[in-house]
C-alpha cells in the first residue's frame, strides 16, 4: 500500500494530522493541474478547496484499492470538468493568470535571455494545452506528467484504456504538430516511464527538476 | 494516416508512457532500429513530454491550507445543524405526510427549492423553512433511512465524486440505479461523439 493510502486510512481513523501531510504533499501538484484544467487560477484554486473538502467528507469511506492519487485526481478532475461545463463560468473573483500563472518566475538563474524564451515557450505550450479538448487534456497530463497508467487514467475518467490510449496519443500529436519549433534536446527517443510510477510526489518532484 | 498508421502512431505514444507491453514494445524497438522515418516521429511525439516536464510546480498560495480547513469546519457545523433539526422535527415529521421537494437547476450558489405537499396545509411552512437552510436535508434523510446499504453507498460516491454539495434531489437514489445501468451506453455515445 502506498504511504498517501495509508494516511488517507489513517485519517479515516482520526488522524487530522494525516490530513494536513496529504494537503501538503498534494496541494501543489494537484493545484498546478487544476490549473491547466480550467485556465484560470483563482478558479483552480477554489476546486482544490473543495476536492479536500470532499476528501475531508468521505474520509471514512475511502478504500485503498486503488492509489490515492487517483482518487484524489478523480474528485479533482470531475470538479473540473463540471466547471468547465457550467453554462457561464462565474468566477468567484479576477483571473489571477497574469500574476499567479504557471509559467511566472520559471527558469530562475537562467540567463536573461534564456529565461525569456524558456516562458515564452512556456507560455506557448500553456496556451496549446488549454486548446486541447478536455478529456485529451486530462489523458496526457495525467499520463505524461502525473505519471498515472493508462488504467489510472481510465479510472479517473471512468472510460477504457483503449480509449484513454487514444485520447493520450491524439493530445500528443496535435501538441507536436502545433509547436513544431519546440526542441531543446537531441532527439532522442526517451526511456519510458514505467520507472517514474508509483507515484510519490516527491519522488516525482524530484524527477522534474 | 491509414488505420494500421493509426495504431502504430499510438503505439509510439504508449511506448513513450511505458503502456505497451513487453511483446509489443520489443516489436516497436525493432521497427524504430530499421525506420528513420518512425525515428523521427518518435522525436517528434517525445518533444511534447520534454516540453511539458519541465512546466514549473503551481505552488500553494498562502492561506489556502488555512480556507480549506476553514470550510471543513463550516461544513461539519452544517451537518450537525441539519443532523440536530432532523432529530427535533422528527416527531412532527413521522406524523406529518411525506413531503416532495422538487428541486430545480442549480445556477450558481444554494439551488432554488419548490416545496410541495401532498397534505395541503400539512408541513409545508415548516419544510421550506428548512429548504432555505438546509437544502432537501429532512426530505433526503428520509430517503437514506429507507436506502439500501448498497444505494447508500452510490449517493454518498456520487456525492464525493459529482458536483453536488448535498444529496439534494428526491428523485436521486431512484437515478443512481439507472444511470449505472445506462452509464456503459453512455459513455460508449460520449466517446463517439469526442472520436467524430
Amino acid at each position: 500500500m502506498d504511504e498517501d493510502a495509508e494516511l488517507m486510512l489513517a485519517f479515516g481513523r482520526g488522524d487530522e494530522a494525516a490530513f494536513d501531510r496529504l494537503f501538503a504533499r498534494w496541494g501543489s501538484r494537484l493545484l498546478g493541474y487544476l490549473q491547466r484544467m480550467v485556465s484560470d487560477a483563482a478558479t483552480a484554486e477554489e476546486l482544490l478547496q473543495e476536492t479536500f473538502l470532499r476528501v475531508h467528507r468521505a474520509r471514512t469511506r475511502y478504500r485503498a484499492d486503488s492509489r490515492f492519487s487517483t482518487w484524489l485526481y478523480r474528485i479533482g478532475t470531475n470538479l473540473a470538468l463540471n466547471e468547465l461545463r457550467r453554462p457561464r463560468r462565474q468566477r468567484p473573483h479576477a483571473s489571477r493568470d497574469d500574476e499567479a500563472s504557471p509559467v511566472a518566475l520559471h527558469a530562475a538563474g537562467s540567463a536573461p535571455d534564456q529565461l525569456a524564451q524558456a516562458r515564452q515557450g512556456a507560455a506557448e505550450l500553456e496556451r496549446e494545452l488549454a486548446r486541447l479538448p478536455e478529456r485529451q487534456r486530462v489523458a496526457l497530463w495525467l499520463a505524461a506528467v502525473e505519471g498515472f497508467s493508462y488504467a489510472e487514467v481510465a479510472e479517473t475518467l471512468a472510460t477504457t484504456e483503449k480509449w484513454v490510449k487514444s485520447l493520450v496519443h491524439r493530445a500528443r500529436s496535435t501538441l507536436a504538430e502545433r509547436l513544431p519549433a519546440w526542441s531543446g534536446s537531441d532527439g532522442a527517443p526517451r526511456p519510458t516511464r514505467a520507472s517514474q510510477r508509483q507515484g510519490d510526489p516527491e519522488e516525482g518532484e524530484r524527477q522534474r527538476r | 494516416m491509414s488505420e494500421d498508421e493509426r495504431r502504430h502512431d499510438e503505439d509510439l505514444s504508449a511506448s513513450i508512457d511505458g503502456q505497451l507491453d513487453p511483446r509489443r514494445e520489443a516489436e516497436l524497438r525493432a521497427e524504430l532500429a530499421a525506420s528513420p522515418q518512425a525515428q523521427a516521429r518518435m522525436r517528434a511525439l517525445s518533444r511534447v513530454d520534454e516540453a511539458l516536464r519541465p512546466l514549473p510546480e503551481t505552488p500553494v498560495p498562502a492561506g489556502i491550507a488555512e480556507a480549506v480547513r476553514g470550510r471543513i469546519t463550516d461544513d461539519l457545523a452544517r451537518r450537525r445543524r441539519l443532523r440536530l433539526r432532523w432529530a427535533g422535527g422528527a416527531a412532527l415529521a413521522a406524523a406529518a405526510p411525506l413531503a416532495l421537494l422538487l428541486i430545480l437547476p442549480r445556477v450558481g450558489g444554494e439551488p432554488p427549492l419548490e416545496v410541495a405537499s401532498s397534505e395541503p396545509g400539512g408541513s409545508r411552512p415548516e419544510l421550506e423553512v428548512v429548504a432555505e437552510e438546509a437544502p432537501a436535508a429532512d426530505a433526503v434523510e428520509d430517503l437514506l433511512a429507507e436506502a439500501s446499504e448498497e444505494e447508500l453507498a452510490i449517493a454518498l460516491d456520487y456525492e464525493v465524486l459529482a458536483d453536488l454539495d448535498w444529496i439534494e434531489d428526491l428523485e436521486l437514489l431512484e437515478r443512481m440505479a439507472d444511470e449505472q445501468a445506462a452509464s456503459g451506453g453512455a459513455e460508449r455515445e460520449e466517446t463517439r461523439g469526442e472520436q467524430g
